[in-house]
Protein backbone atom coordinates (compact mmCIF):
# COMPACT_ATOMS: atom_id res chain seq x y z
CA UNK A 1 0.00 0.00 0.00
CA UNK A 2 2.34 2.57 1.03
CA UNK A 3 3.98 3.23 -2.54
CA UNK A 4 6.74 5.96 -2.89
CA UNK A 5 6.60 9.23 -5.55
CA UNK A 6 9.07 9.99 -7.47
CA UNK A 7 10.93 12.52 -6.69
CA UNK A 8 10.18 15.51 -9.25
CA UNK A 9 10.38 19.56 -8.99
CA UNK A 10 6.44 21.17 -7.42
CA UNK A 11 4.20 21.88 -9.79
CA UNK A 12 2.25 24.96 -9.82
CA UNK A 13 -1.43 24.99 -11.01
CA UNK A 14 -1.93 25.57 -14.65
CA UNK A 15 1.73 25.77 -15.49
CA UNK A 16 3.39 22.14 -16.60
CA UNK A 17 -0.53 20.33 -16.75
CA UNK A 18 -2.20 23.08 -18.11
CA UNK A 19 -5.71 21.10 -19.25
CA UNK A 20 -5.56 22.97 -22.52
CA UNK A 21 -1.90 21.03 -23.52
CA UNK A 22 -3.00 17.61 -22.07
CA UNK A 23 -3.66 15.13 -24.59
CA UNK A 24 -7.32 15.61 -25.51
CA UNK A 25 -9.67 12.23 -24.85
CA UNK A 26 -10.17 10.59 -27.89
CA UNK A 27 -13.61 10.84 -29.10
CA UNK A 28 -16.02 7.88 -29.51
CA UNK A 29 -19.21 7.10 -29.68
CA UNK A 30 -19.10 3.79 -27.18
CA UNK A 31 -17.85 3.60 -23.74
CA UNK A 32 -18.08 4.99 -20.73
CA UNK A 33 -16.78 8.99 -20.28
CA UNK A 34 -14.45 7.89 -17.34
CA UNK A 35 -12.50 5.28 -19.17
CA UNK A 36 -11.50 8.15 -21.87
CA UNK A 37 -8.64 9.40 -22.12
CA UNK A 38 -6.65 11.06 -19.42
CA UNK A 39 -9.15 11.45 -16.99
CA UNK A 40 -10.18 8.07 -17.27
CA UNK A 41 -7.07 7.20 -16.27
CA UNK A 42 -6.43 9.68 -13.43
CA UNK A 43 -9.64 8.33 -11.80
CA UNK A 44 -8.38 5.15 -11.80
CA UNK A 45 -5.42 6.24 -9.69
CA UNK A 46 -7.34 8.25 -7.70
CA UNK A 47 -9.93 5.54 -6.75
CA UNK A 48 -6.43 3.22 -6.07
CA UNK A 49 -5.22 6.40 -3.45
CA UNK A 50 -2.54 7.90 -5.12
CA UNK A 51 -1.64 11.19 -3.88
CA UNK A 52 -0.78 12.62 -7.61
CA UNK A 53 -4.07 11.51 -9.28
CA UNK A 54 -5.55 14.80 -7.37
CA UNK A 55 -2.94 17.20 -8.29
CA UNK A 56 -3.55 16.38 -11.59
CA UNK A 57 -7.50 16.15 -11.19
CA UNK A 58 -6.72 19.90 -9.85
CA UNK A 59 -5.10 20.47 -12.95
CA UNK A 60 -7.52 19.87 -15.26
CA UNK A 61 -10.55 20.54 -13.16
CA UNK A 62 -10.03 23.13 -10.96
CA UNK A 63 -10.77 25.92 -13.31
CA UNK A 64 -14.47 24.57 -13.89
CA UNK A 65 -14.91 24.32 -10.39
CA UNK A 66 -13.86 27.65 -9.43
CA UNK A 67 -15.48 29.43 -12.49
CA UNK A 68 -18.96 27.78 -11.68
CA UNK A 69 -18.53 28.52 -7.95
CA UNK A 70 -17.39 32.45 -8.73
CA UNK A 71 -20.04 33.21 -11.19
CA UNK A 72 -23.30 31.29 -8.86
CA UNK A 73 -21.88 32.41 -5.26
CA UNK A 74 -20.22 35.88 -6.67
CA UNK A 75 -17.46 35.56 -3.94
CA UNK A 76 -14.13 35.24 -4.17
CA UNK A 77 -13.96 33.96 -0.87
CA UNK A 78 -16.93 31.83 -1.14
CA UNK A 79 -15.72 30.60 -4.70
CA UNK A 80 -12.44 29.36 -3.03
CA UNK A 81 -13.49 27.93 -0.53
CA UNK A 82 -15.83 25.42 -2.54
CA UNK A 83 -13.30 24.78 -4.67
CA UNK A 84 -10.71 23.73 -1.49
CA UNK A 85 -14.07 21.69 -0.24
CA UNK A 86 -14.38 19.85 -3.41
CA UNK A 87 -10.75 18.32 -3.65
CA UNK A 88 -10.60 17.79 -0.08
CA UNK A 89 -14.30 15.78 -0.64
CA UNK A 90 -13.22 14.06 -3.32
CA UNK A 91 -9.95 12.76 -1.67
CA UNK A 92 -12.18 11.52 1.15
CA UNK A 93 -14.18 10.07 -0.81
CA UNK A 94 -12.62 8.68 -3.85
CA UNK A 95 -14.06 5.36 -2.28
CA UNK A 96 -17.66 6.43 -3.32
CA UNK A 97 -16.37 7.43 -7.12
CA UNK A 98 -17.85 4.78 -9.30
CA UNK A 99 -16.57 5.11 -13.05
CA UNK A 100 -19.04 3.18 -14.87
CA UNK A 101 -21.33 5.87 -13.21
CA UNK A 102 -19.95 8.79 -14.90
CA UNK A 103 -16.54 10.18 -15.76
CA UNK A 104 -13.68 12.61 -12.80
CA UNK A 105 -15.60 15.83 -14.64
CA UNK A 106 -19.38 14.63 -13.67
CA UNK A 107 -18.36 13.30 -10.62
CA UNK A 108 -16.42 16.54 -9.27
CA UNK A 109 -19.03 18.87 -10.68
CA UNK A 110 -21.51 16.60 -8.50
CA UNK A 111 -19.48 17.68 -5.20
CA UNK A 112 -19.41 21.45 -6.41
CA UNK A 113 -22.78 21.24 -7.04
CA UNK A 114 -23.71 20.37 -3.28
CA UNK A 115 -20.69 22.92 -1.94
CA UNK A 116 -23.03 25.22 -3.59
CA UNK A 117 -26.07 24.12 -2.62
CA UNK A 118 -25.01 24.41 1.09
CA UNK A 119 -23.20 27.81 0.94
CA UNK A 120 -26.45 28.52 -0.70
CA UNK A 121 -28.52 27.56 2.07
CA UNK A 122 -26.12 28.82 4.68
CA UNK A 123 -26.55 32.66 3.22
CA UNK A 124 -30.27 31.96 3.24
CA UNK A 125 -30.27 30.84 6.76
CA UNK A 126 -28.06 33.59 8.08
CA UNK A 127 -30.68 36.30 5.71
CA UNK A 128 -33.59 34.76 7.43
CA UNK A 129 -32.12 35.22 10.80
CA UNK A 130 -31.27 38.59 10.23
CA UNK A 131 -34.50 39.87 8.97
CA UNK A 132 -36.15 37.91 12.26
CA UNK A 133 -33.87 39.97 14.01
CA UNK A 134 -34.48 43.54 12.48
CA UNK A 135 -37.50 42.57 11.19
CA UNK A 136 -36.37 43.92 7.54
CA UNK A 137 -33.71 42.35 5.78
CA UNK A 138 -32.28 42.84 2.60
CA UNK A 139 -33.69 41.25 -0.18
CA UNK A 140 -33.42 37.09 -0.88
CA UNK A 141 -30.04 37.27 -3.10
CA UNK A 142 -30.74 36.50 -6.61
CA UNK A 143 -27.51 35.34 -8.63
CA UNK A 144 -27.53 33.17 -11.73
CA UNK A 145 -29.11 29.65 -11.66
CA UNK A 146 -26.48 27.03 -10.21
CA UNK A 147 -27.54 24.24 -13.21
CA UNK A 148 -27.33 26.92 -16.59
CA UNK A 149 -23.61 28.48 -14.91
CA UNK A 150 -22.70 24.86 -14.94
CA UNK A 151 -23.78 23.83 -18.27
CA UNK A 152 -22.38 27.12 -19.84
CA UNK A 153 -18.86 26.30 -17.81
CA UNK A 154 -18.46 23.25 -18.84
CA UNK A 155 -19.37 23.69 -22.95
CA UNK A 156 -16.62 26.80 -22.62
CA UNK A 157 -14.45 24.35 -20.99
CA UNK A 158 -14.86 22.02 -23.87
CA UNK A 159 -14.37 24.84 -26.52
CA UNK A 160 -11.39 25.33 -24.73
CA UNK A 161 -9.89 21.81 -25.31
CA UNK A 162 -10.61 21.18 -29.01
CA UNK A 163 -7.73 21.26 -30.89
CA UNK A 164 -6.69 24.16 -32.27
CA UNK A 165 -7.98 23.47 -35.67
CA UNK A 166 -11.13 22.46 -34.94
CA UNK A 167 -11.60 25.30 -31.76
CA UNK A 168 -11.64 27.78 -34.73
CA UNK A 169 -13.79 26.28 -36.85
CA UNK A 170 -16.31 26.02 -34.11
CA UNK A 171 -16.45 29.81 -33.37
CA UNK A 172 -16.37 30.59 -36.72
CA UNK A 173 -19.89 28.82 -36.59
CA UNK A 174 -21.07 29.52 -33.52
CA UNK A 175 -19.84 32.84 -32.80
CA UNK A 176 -19.70 34.57 -36.54
CA UNK A 177 -22.72 32.23 -37.68
CA UNK A 178 -21.16 31.38 -40.46
CA UNK A 179 -22.23 28.00 -42.65
CA UNK A 180 -19.49 25.22 -43.69
CA UNK A 181 -19.19 26.38 -47.01
CA UNK A 182 -17.94 29.79 -46.05
CA UNK A 183 -16.07 29.05 -43.45
CA UNK A 184 -13.86 26.79 -46.21
CA UNK A 185 -13.58 29.56 -47.78
CA UNK A 186 -12.31 31.87 -44.96
CA UNK A 187 -10.45 29.55 -43.39
CA UNK A 188 -9.26 28.03 -46.52
CA UNK A 189 -9.61 24.31 -45.11
CA UNK A 190 -11.56 21.77 -47.85
CA UNK A 191 -15.42 21.82 -47.28
CA UNK A 192 -15.04 17.86 -45.81
CA UNK A 193 -12.49 19.34 -43.13
CA UNK A 194 -14.79 21.80 -42.53
CA UNK A 195 -17.60 19.65 -41.91
CA UNK A 196 -15.69 16.62 -39.99
CA UNK A 197 -14.06 19.19 -37.53
CA UNK A 198 -17.17 20.86 -36.97
CA UNK A 199 -19.25 17.55 -36.31
CA UNK A 200 -16.45 15.92 -33.63
CA UNK A 201 -16.26 19.73 -32.22
CA UNK A 202 -20.01 20.25 -31.46
CA UNK A 203 -20.36 16.61 -30.66
CA UNK A 204 -17.69 16.63 -27.97
CA UNK A 205 -18.94 19.69 -26.73
CA UNK A 206 -22.77 18.28 -26.37
CA UNK A 207 -21.56 14.96 -24.85
CA UNK A 208 -19.84 17.17 -22.31
CA UNK A 209 -22.56 18.95 -21.61
CA UNK A 210 -25.14 16.18 -21.13
CA UNK A 211 -22.64 14.20 -19.03
CA UNK A 212 -21.79 17.72 -16.97
CA UNK A 213 -25.06 18.33 -15.96
CA UNK A 214 -26.97 15.63 -15.30
CA UNK A 215 -24.32 12.81 -13.96
CA UNK A 216 -25.07 12.04 -10.19
CA UNK A 217 -22.28 12.95 -7.91
CA UNK A 218 -20.31 10.58 -5.01
CA UNK B 1 -37.27 6.81 -44.05
CA UNK B 2 -33.52 8.30 -45.18
CA UNK B 3 -32.37 10.65 -42.13
CA UNK B 4 -30.07 13.42 -43.27
CA UNK B 5 -26.36 12.72 -42.46
CA UNK B 6 -24.78 14.27 -39.32
CA UNK B 7 -23.51 16.90 -41.57
CA UNK B 8 -26.42 17.99 -42.71
CA UNK B 9 -27.94 17.67 -39.17
CA UNK B 10 -25.29 20.45 -37.81
CA UNK B 11 -26.08 22.87 -40.72
CA UNK B 12 -29.51 22.54 -39.94
CA UNK B 13 -28.63 23.73 -36.02
CA UNK B 14 -26.33 26.09 -36.65
CA UNK B 15 -28.01 28.08 -40.07
CA UNK B 16 -31.22 29.20 -39.47
CA UNK B 17 -30.39 31.98 -42.03
CA UNK B 18 -30.53 29.63 -44.83
CA UNK B 19 -32.36 26.52 -43.85
CA UNK B 20 -32.16 23.14 -46.74
CA UNK B 21 -35.95 22.66 -47.52
CA UNK B 22 -34.99 18.89 -47.60
CA UNK B 23 -34.06 18.71 -44.01
CA UNK B 24 -36.55 21.52 -42.80
CA UNK B 25 -39.35 18.97 -44.48
CA UNK B 26 -37.67 15.93 -42.46
CA UNK B 27 -37.05 17.69 -39.33
CA UNK B 28 -41.06 18.46 -39.01
CA UNK B 29 -42.02 14.77 -39.68
CA UNK B 30 -39.06 13.10 -37.64
CA UNK B 31 -38.84 13.56 -34.08
CA UNK B 32 -35.29 11.81 -33.83
CA UNK B 33 -33.51 14.25 -36.07
CA UNK B 34 -35.12 16.93 -34.73
CA UNK B 35 -34.38 16.21 -30.84
CA UNK B 36 -30.84 16.12 -32.52
CA UNK B 37 -31.07 19.63 -33.65
CA UNK B 38 -32.17 20.63 -30.64
CA UNK B 39 -29.29 19.47 -28.94
CA UNK B 40 -26.92 20.62 -31.35
CA UNK B 41 -28.44 23.92 -30.98
CA UNK B 42 -28.49 23.96 -27.02
CA UNK B 43 -24.98 23.25 -27.23
CA UNK B 44 -24.47 26.21 -29.59
CA UNK B 45 -26.86 28.34 -27.71
CA UNK B 46 -24.65 27.38 -24.38
CA UNK B 47 -21.31 28.22 -25.87
CA UNK B 48 -22.21 31.55 -27.25
CA UNK B 49 -23.24 32.59 -23.44
CA UNK B 50 -19.68 31.84 -22.60
CA UNK B 51 -18.38 33.66 -25.23
CA UNK B 52 -15.57 36.22 -23.94
CA UNK B 53 -16.03 34.81 -20.44
CA UNK B 54 -13.02 33.16 -19.88
CA UNK B 55 -13.02 30.77 -16.79
CA UNK B 56 -11.19 31.87 -13.92
CA UNK B 57 -7.99 29.12 -11.93
CA UNK B 58 -8.44 29.75 -8.66
CA UNK B 59 -5.20 31.37 -6.71
CA UNK B 60 -2.52 29.31 -6.07
CA UNK B 61 -2.91 29.06 -2.12
CA UNK B 62 -6.44 27.10 -3.03
CA UNK B 63 -4.15 23.99 -3.84
CA UNK B 64 -1.97 24.64 -1.04
CA UNK B 65 -5.29 24.73 1.65
CA UNK B 66 -6.55 21.73 -0.01
CA UNK B 67 -2.57 20.05 0.68
CA UNK B 68 -2.83 21.56 4.55
CA UNK B 69 -6.57 20.17 5.13
CA UNK B 70 -5.64 17.07 4.08
CA UNK B 71 -2.59 16.50 6.05
CA UNK B 72 -1.05 12.98 6.85
CA UNK B 73 -4.06 11.87 5.44
CA UNK B 74 -2.86 12.32 1.41
CA UNK B 75 -1.42 9.20 1.68
CA UNK B 76 -1.75 6.08 -0.97
CA UNK B 77 -4.05 3.82 -0.27
CA UNK B 78 -7.25 2.75 -1.57
CA UNK B 79 -10.07 3.61 0.97
CA UNK B 80 -9.89 6.41 3.35
CA UNK B 81 -6.96 6.45 5.74
CA UNK B 82 -8.54 4.60 9.16
CA UNK B 83 -6.61 6.99 11.13
CA UNK B 84 -7.36 10.80 10.87
CA UNK B 85 -4.67 13.32 10.69
CA UNK B 86 -2.28 14.10 13.44
CA UNK B 87 -3.83 11.01 15.37
CA UNK B 88 -1.01 9.05 17.82
CA UNK B 89 -1.80 6.27 18.72
CA UNK B 90 -0.19 4.29 22.19
CA UNK B 91 1.95 1.23 22.46
CA UNK B 92 0.73 -1.44 24.68
CA UNK B 93 3.71 -1.20 26.94
CA UNK B 94 4.40 -4.89 26.68
CA UNK B 95 6.21 -4.06 23.05
CA UNK B 96 8.33 -1.49 24.05
CA UNK B 97 11.76 -0.81 22.86
CA UNK B 98 12.86 0.99 20.01
CA UNK B 99 13.75 -2.25 17.55
CA UNK B 100 10.42 -4.16 18.91
CA UNK B 101 8.14 -1.95 17.38
CA UNK B 102 4.91 -4.32 16.50
CA UNK B 103 4.21 -2.61 12.95
CA UNK B 104 0.50 -3.39 12.93
CA UNK B 105 0.28 -1.17 16.01
CA UNK B 106 1.91 1.60 14.58
CA UNK B 107 -0.54 2.98 12.21
CA UNK B 108 -0.59 6.66 13.58
CA UNK B 109 -0.78 9.56 11.32
CA UNK B 110 0.00 7.96 8.08
CA UNK B 111 2.77 9.31 5.71
CA UNK B 112 1.92 12.71 5.51
CA UNK B 113 5.23 13.74 3.93
CA UNK B 114 4.15 11.71 0.72
CA UNK B 115 1.65 13.78 0.20
CA UNK B 116 2.84 17.22 1.60
CA UNK B 117 5.97 16.23 -0.55
CA UNK B 118 3.54 17.46 -3.53
CA UNK B 119 4.21 21.03 -2.94
CA UNK B 120 7.43 21.01 -0.60
CA UNK B 121 9.49 19.33 -3.79
CA UNK B 122 13.30 19.90 -3.66
CA UNK B 123 13.23 23.06 -5.77
CA UNK B 124 10.69 25.00 -3.11
CA UNK B 125 12.05 28.50 -2.96
CA UNK B 126 10.82 29.02 0.44
CA UNK B 127 12.64 26.06 2.15
CA UNK B 128 16.12 26.44 2.94
CA UNK B 129 17.97 23.37 1.49
CA UNK B 130 20.15 22.68 4.24
CA UNK B 131 18.90 21.13 7.44
CA UNK B 132 20.00 21.56 10.84
CA UNK B 133 22.56 21.32 12.58
CA UNK B 134 21.34 17.87 14.89
CA UNK B 135 22.99 14.90 14.18
CA UNK B 136 20.73 11.33 13.11
CA UNK B 137 22.89 9.19 14.78
CA UNK B 138 23.36 5.50 13.82
CA UNK B 139 21.69 2.94 16.08
CA UNK B 140 23.81 0.26 15.13
CA UNK B 141 27.78 2.08 14.46
CA UNK B 142 28.72 -0.29 12.18
CA UNK B 143 25.82 0.50 9.32
CA UNK B 144 28.12 3.93 8.17
CA UNK B 145 24.41 5.51 8.62
CA UNK B 146 24.82 9.48 9.42
CA UNK B 147 22.66 12.58 8.77
CA UNK B 148 21.32 15.75 10.21
CA UNK B 149 17.38 17.20 11.40
CA UNK B 150 16.56 20.58 11.32
CA UNK B 151 13.34 22.09 12.59
CA UNK B 152 12.52 25.68 10.62
CA UNK B 153 9.33 27.80 10.79
CA UNK B 154 8.13 28.89 7.80
CA UNK B 155 5.07 31.08 6.91
CA UNK B 156 4.08 29.88 10.49
CA UNK B 157 4.13 26.18 9.67
CA UNK B 158 6.95 24.15 11.09
CA UNK B 159 8.91 22.17 8.53
CA UNK B 160 10.80 19.09 9.67
CA UNK B 161 14.21 18.60 7.37
CA UNK B 162 16.10 15.08 7.10
CA UNK B 163 18.96 14.05 5.71
CA UNK B 164 20.72 10.77 5.65
CA UNK B 165 24.20 9.26 3.72
CA UNK B 166 23.16 5.52 4.00
CA UNK B 167 24.40 2.90 1.15
CA UNK B 168 23.12 -0.53 2.22
CA UNK B 169 19.55 0.46 1.49
CA UNK B 170 17.90 -2.95 0.28
CA UNK B 171 16.59 -3.46 -2.91
CA UNK B 172 12.99 -3.04 -3.10
CA UNK B 173 12.52 -0.82 -0.53
CA UNK B 174 13.46 2.48 0.77
CA UNK B 175 13.44 5.09 4.24
CA UNK B 176 10.75 6.37 6.25
CA UNK B 177 11.05 9.26 8.62
CA UNK B 178 9.03 9.04 12.03
CA UNK B 179 8.56 11.05 14.96
CA UNK B 180 8.38 9.28 18.17
CA UNK B 181 8.61 9.66 22.24
CA UNK B 182 11.84 9.01 23.93
CA UNK B 183 10.62 5.29 24.97
CA UNK B 184 9.30 4.45 21.23
CA UNK B 185 5.82 3.91 22.50
CA UNK B 186 4.18 6.42 19.83
CA UNK B 187 4.92 7.10 16.50
CA UNK B 188 4.25 9.59 13.78
CA UNK B 189 5.16 8.55 10.39
CA UNK B 190 6.02 11.72 8.55
CA UNK B 191 6.44 10.01 5.41
CA UNK B 192 9.21 8.62 2.78
CA UNK B 193 12.52 9.91 1.87
CA UNK B 194 13.86 10.55 -1.36
CA UNK B 195 16.75 9.83 -3.42
CA UNK B 196 18.88 13.16 -2.98
CA UNK B 197 22.28 11.90 -5.30
CA UNK B 198 24.52 8.83 -4.39
CA UNK B 199 23.44 7.19 -1.01
CA UNK B 200 21.83 10.16 -0.04
CA UNK B 201 18.56 10.43 1.20
CA UNK B 202 16.47 13.71 2.22
CA UNK B 203 12.90 14.63 2.95
CA UNK B 204 11.24 17.71 3.93
CA UNK B 205 7.72 17.46 6.09
CA UNK B 206 5.14 19.84 7.02
CA UNK B 207 3.72 18.99 10.56
CA UNK B 208 0.54 19.46 11.93
CA UNK B 209 -0.38 22.80 13.89
CA UNK B 210 -1.33 20.56 16.84
CA UNK B 211 1.40 18.13 16.63
CA UNK B 212 3.22 17.82 20.08
CA UNK B 213 6.73 18.10 19.82
CA UNK B 214 7.48 18.58 23.00
CA UNK B 215 6.27 14.51 23.26
CA UNK B 216 7.36 13.26 20.20
CA UNK B 217 10.28 14.53 20.22
CA UNK B 218 12.77 12.27 18.36
CA UNK B 219 13.03 11.91 14.96
CA UNK B 220 13.86 8.18 13.90
CA UNK B 221 14.63 7.16 10.05
CA UNK B 222 13.85 3.98 9.33
CA UNK B 223 13.72 0.89 6.61
CA UNK B 224 10.89 0.52 5.11
CA UNK B 225 9.66 -2.49 2.28
CA UNK B 226 7.35 -2.25 -0.22
CA UNK B 227 4.79 -5.41 1.96
CA UNK B 228 1.32 -3.41 1.47
CA UNK B 229 2.61 -2.58 5.80
CA UNK B 230 2.05 1.26 6.48
CA UNK B 231 3.57 0.48 10.14
CA UNK B 232 7.25 0.85 11.19
CA UNK B 233 9.04 -1.97 10.01
CA UNK B 234 11.15 -1.67 13.59
CA UNK B 235 14.38 -1.22 11.59
CA UNK B 236 15.78 1.67 12.76
CA UNK B 237 18.65 2.92 11.30
CA UNK B 238 19.09 6.05 12.98
CA UNK B 239 17.54 8.71 15.66
CA UNK B 240 17.95 12.19 16.89
CA UNK B 241 16.28 14.90 18.52
CA UNK B 242 13.67 17.17 16.54
CA UNK B 243 14.20 20.65 18.32
ZN1 LIG C 1 -34.68 11.61 -39.06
Amino acid sequence: MTEILPPGPPREPGSAADPGRLPSPVTGSTGSAAAEGPDGEIALRLRAGDPEALRLAYDRHARVVHTVALRVLQSHHDAEDVTQQVFVRAWRGRGSFDPERGGLAPWLLGITRRQIADRLALRERERAAAEGAARAGPPPPVGPRPEQVLDVVVVADELDRLPETQRRVVRLAFYDDLTQQQISSVTGLPLGTVKSHLRRGVDRMRRRWEAGGAAPGA
Amino acid sequence: MRHPGPDELVDAALSTRDPDPGTEAHLRGCPTCRAEVEALRGTAQLAREGADRPLQDPPPTVWERVVDELGPDLDTGPAAAPAGPGTVTTLPSRRRGPLLLAAAALVVGLAGGVGIGLTLGPGDPEVPDAPGAVPLVALDPGSGATGSTGLAEIGGRRILTVALEHSAVPAGGYLEAWLMDEGATRLYALGGLTAGGPDRWTGRFVLPADLPLDVLDTVDVSVEHFDGNPGHSGESLARGRAT
